[in-house]
């Protein structure tokens, strides 16, 4: 008798021991979270992409032509460096034949998050790709990058409202 | 002396006595249903059988109401009144058992010598230890989960179902004693009862010495013992390991009596003492075998049959059973695993991993997470255990580097048991390095220790017995160990005696000796019994009501903290996405499995999506998901939130595999996996369930590019996790190490983590959780 009572113990131990086989399901909608937060930025940023105007911050044109934002003297634009990867910063743009002619040439100084990072000298109008290395963890992770633009012309001539500018079709941080 | 401190002071001795005399009783009443018993022991060895086998039911008592929820102060008092009463009226049966003259190995001159100079050393070690059992409790383990555990229990009046707390999983034979110590006494009581189980260890040493002839054996092992720098701490407060000495010593002394008498009354006796060795630890498990061979082995000798030793063995088992199975039975029907927190890869369950098992059992080998070679270690060993002490929590004494001496005792018949029993103790010392793992060994070598002395010729005998008791004794004591030792390490250091009389206020005590009180104080004011706290650092738990979660002793608990680490290591961040296509099929389940291998990194998923060309396929409630391992949380992969995310838990080994069944037949042609950027191991197979039930290769390829991820959104997540799980207070330490490291990001911005700052402690920081 005692030794069936501790046999049928040993017995309900390993029955409740034993895990069987779990199944769950994906929880009901009123159960998952929804993020108070907007999406966060990417870390490169095509000016016709759709969501393109939380890039800006400043001193970019809303409408764009042919894929191209019209960025005055100076623009800043923001976005969201990954810090897993190796980056360079990239910017596709066009300079204007007026521009150019006008400006003799321009020097355009690109600062990020207030430091400067670069000073690139066109003298002539056409499409320009600036591709430059990252220092490494040199940009935060936990908030976004600014990156500012800033245009000057060689020339000392006057300059109209909107007159002096360019056209960037993409910018950011690409690996 | 204050009435209110006068009070405080009976209190605890009443629950202490009360615990203890019950036990006696019970003991006593149990003894005597054991016909013939009382003819083949003392008197005095009754008394000490009587403790140990009546503790051991009055434990298994206890341990009924608080898995019928009856641990109440009237049911405690009824119990109590009922013991007596059986006694009372069984009581002549009990008192003219006739005494029993024990068979001496040879007679002992000069036991007076020995007993005036044990009565010199007690008298001043009494004076240290008894302030120290009689103060609040102040001792880590002690604060945090042995009485903390206790309390609990005591507040919701039984086991309530704790999956957060591997310390709770752990067996509690003598914590079911502090318990009926508590209701009467709180605290101190529970650290008298613990106390008085080491004086009982000391009697039956100098009963077993007597027993054999051998007194003065037993006066220097109960000096050795008593007086170890490692036993002071231990013995006055409310950790377990001076109880498991003594379980295990009479589990000896027990199989000692048997081995002459060969009365199945022993074997009984033994069964239960050995039973409630694992009721008091884990590691004391060891009894029950040792004692199955040992009687095995007797009766065997004795008859030269089969039966007699299977009787033997299945009585000794059987009845150890009855005290092994109520703990074993209660983790299965709780945690899932009847070890819990051990054999995890045998037992799987959702509350602990096998990555924290393999984690633990790990550091409790070296009691480091960056251990040197062992052989290293086992060379450092014996002064670190004898001498140092800083590394493994405490030092046995320098006396100690003697013991290999105990061999000069080979000769003495009891001393080849004895110095097997030594052995077998200290195996548990292997997988936990804790000088307290070796306190029930340490029981054993004194006795043979003070044999071997007494084998010694006449005067040197006295000399060299004289020299090492007064030169052990005094280099453990607390102002002497500081002229040759630096005094870090775990050792009674004050003698409180105003503690302990409660002239000095308890709270002042306790927060001059528990680092961070203050913060349990502030627990104790803000939180209720219903709340659930998170701590990344171990609190006084013991000292307040809330629940303590603390980040490092359960799955759940590191599950959330995982959540934190990951609002700061970007490794863990959810930004790899993996697109997988195949050519457009209409499934009913879709599963990946994992073909790679690696030691030190875990599989983790977090999101899975489905989509037929830009199509994205809405998640259905329907959907049966299974993972294997850790099949518990696999829910997360579907619930849209990429920053939730299962986990396998232990090393991605390949066949580790998820999948999902539809209950509809989806037509998809695409899946998105999300996981951790730092998962650079994973190697993945996919696999389709074909409307004919089969399971097919996918011919899929892949591109994998970053998700974007707002760290703020990461960190306000935590607080929502937290809030989700049901945790209301946070507890950080920005000056802590291991969880801690996320402790100073967190208090930096505590709003955007969802968290409100209530109070600090120096380094400590107590947050409400507001979530978002």
């Amino acid at each position: 008798m005692r030794h069936a009572f501790i046999g049928a113990f040993v017995a309900a131990a390993a029955l409740a021991a034993c895990s069987g086989e779990v199944v769950v399901h994906p929880p009901p909608p009123e159960e998952r979270w929804v993020s108070p937060y907007p999406p966060p930025l990417e870390s490169w940023v095509e000016m016709n992409q759709p969501d393109a105007d939380r890039y800006i911050v400043s001193g970019v044109r809303e409408v764009h032509v042919q894929g191209q934002r019209w960025v005055d003297r100076t623009g800043v634009i923001q976005v969201l460096a990954p810090p897993f990867l190796d980056l360079n910063f990239q910017l596709v743009f066009t300079l204007p034949a007026p521009v150019a002619k006008k400006a003799a040439a321009i020097t355009l100084k690109v600062a990020v998050n207030d430091e400067p990072f670069g000073t690139f000298t066109y003298a002539e109008a056409g499409t320009y790709e600036i591709k430059q290395a990252v220092a490494a963890k040199s940009l935060p992770w936990d908030r976004n990058t600014n990156i500012s633009l800033e245009i000057e012309p060689l020339s000392d001539a006057d300059w109209k409202p909107f007159e002096l500018g360019l056209l960037i079709k993409s910018i950011g941080f690409q690996p | 002396m204050p009435i209110e401190a006068i009070r405080k002071v009976v209190s605890i001795l009443f629950g202490a006595g009360l615990t203890l005399g019950c036990s006696l009783l019970l003991g006593w009443l149990i003894l005597a249903r054991l016909k013939g018993l009382a003819q083949t022991i003392t008197k005095r060895e009754s008394l000490l059988f009587s403790l140990a086998i009546g503790a051991a039911a009055l434990s298994s008592w206890v341990f009924l109401l608080c898995a019928a929820g009856l641990v109440y102060d009237a049911v405690l008092w009824a119990t109590a009144d009922l013991i007596s009463l059986a006694w009372w009226r069984g009581r002549r049966t009990l008192t003219h058992a006739p005494d029993f003259r024990p068979e001496q190995e040879g007679h002992e001159p000069g036991d007076r010598f020995w007993l005036l100079l044990l009565a010199a050393i007690a008298a001043f070690y009494a004076y240290l230890y008894l302030p120290n059992a009689l103060a609040p409790e102040t001792t880590a383990d002690g604060y945090t989960y042995h009485l903390g555990l206790v309390g609990r229990y005591y507040r919701e009046h039984g086991f309530p179902v704790i999956t957060t707390n591997i310390y709770a999983y752990l067996s509690q034979g003598t914590e079911m004693l502090y318990l009926f110590a508590y209701s009467f006494g709180r605290h101190s009581a529970a650290k008298m009862v613990h106390f008085g189980f080491f004086l009982a260890t000391l009697a039956g040493m100098l009963l077993f010495a007597r027993r054999h002839g051998a007194l003065a054996a037993g006066v220097v092992a109960v000096v050795l013992y008593g007086c170890s720098p490692v036993v002071g701490p231990t013995a006055t407060s409310s950790y377990n390991d001076c109880a498991l000495a003594f379980y295990q010593f009479l589990t000896f002394y027990g199989l000692v009596i048997w081995w002459k008498q060969r009365t199945a009354q022993w074997l009984a006796i033994v069964g239960v003492l050995a039973g409630f060795c694992f009721a008091v630890k884990y590691t004391g498990g060891l009894a029950i075998p040792v004692a199955m061979v040992v009687v095995a082995a007797g009766a065997w000798k004795q008859s030269r049959s089969l039966r007699d030793p299977v009787r033997a063995v299945l009585l000794v088992a059987g009845i150890s059973a009855l005290f092994v199975l109520p703990w074993t039975l209660k983790n299965a029907w709780f945690v899932g695993n009847p070890v819990a927190p051990l054999y995890n890869r045998v037992f799987p369950n959702p509350n602990v991993t096998v990555q924290w098992e393999d984690a633990y059992v790990e550091w409790a080998r070296h009691y480091s997470h960056s251990p040197p070679p062992r052989s290293e270690e086992l060379a450092e060993a014996p002064l670190e255990l004898t001498i140092r002490g800083g590394k493994l929590g405490g030092m046995l004494g320098p006396v100690f580097l003697l013991a290999p001496f105990a061999l000069l005792a080979w000769r003495r018949p009891t001393a080849k048991p004895l110095l097997a029993a030594a052995v077998i103790c200290a195996l548990p010392w292997w997988a936990n390095v804790g000088t307290r793992f070796l306190i029930p060994s340490l029981v054993f070598v004194s006795l043979a220790m003070g044999m071997a002395l007494g084998a010694l010729p006449g005067r040197w005998r006295y000399a060299l017995g004289c020299l090492v008791l007064v030169g052990h004794s005094l280099s453990g004591w607390p102002d002497l160990l500081l002229l040759w030792h630096s005094g870090q390490l775990w050792r009674l250091n004050e003698i409180p005696w105003a503690a302990a009389l409660r002239t000095e206020p308890e709270h002042e005590y306790l927060q001059r000796r528990i680092p961070y009180f203050k913060a349990a104080q502030i627990l104790a004011r803000e939180a209720g019994p219903d709340d659930r706290v998170l701590s990344l650092e171990p609190l006084a738990e013991a000292y307040f009501s809330a629940e303590l979660q603390v980040s490092f002793q359960g799955a759940r608990n590191e599950d959330l903290y995982h959540g934190m680490l990951a609002a700061i290591e970007p490794d863990l961040w959810p930004a790899r996405q993996l697109r997988v296509q195949w050519r457009e099929q209409t499934l009913t389940g879709f599963r990946v499995v994992q073909r790679n291998d690696h030691a030190s990194s875990h599989w983790i998923l977090s999101e899975i999506q489905f989509a037929r060309n830009d199509d994205s396929v809405d998640t259905d409630t329907r959907w049966d998901i299974q993972a294997t391992p850790f099949p518990w949380t696999a829910a997360r992969l579907f619930d849209n939130n990429p920053l939730t995310a299962w986990n396998s838990g232990q090393p991605l080994h390949h066949g580790m595999a998820v999948q999902v069944t539809f209950p509809d037949a989806l037509t998809i042609n695409r899946a998105e996996l999300i996981y951790p950027w730092g998962q650079y191991y994973s190697e993945l197979d996919y696999f389709g369930l074909t409307m004919e039930g089969k399971w097919v290769p996918l011919e899929a390829w892949s591109d994998l590019r970053v998700r974007p991820i707002s760290a703020m959104e990461m960190k306000a997540w935590v607080g929502e996790s937290l809030r989700r799980a049901g945790v209301g207070f946070l507890v950080i330490n920005t000056e802590g190490g291991g969880h801690n490291v996320v402790a100073p990001h967190i208090a930096k911005e505590p709003a955007v983590w969802g968290l409100q700052e209530i109070g600090q402690d120096g380094a400590v920081r107590i947050y409400r959780v507001k979530g978002t």
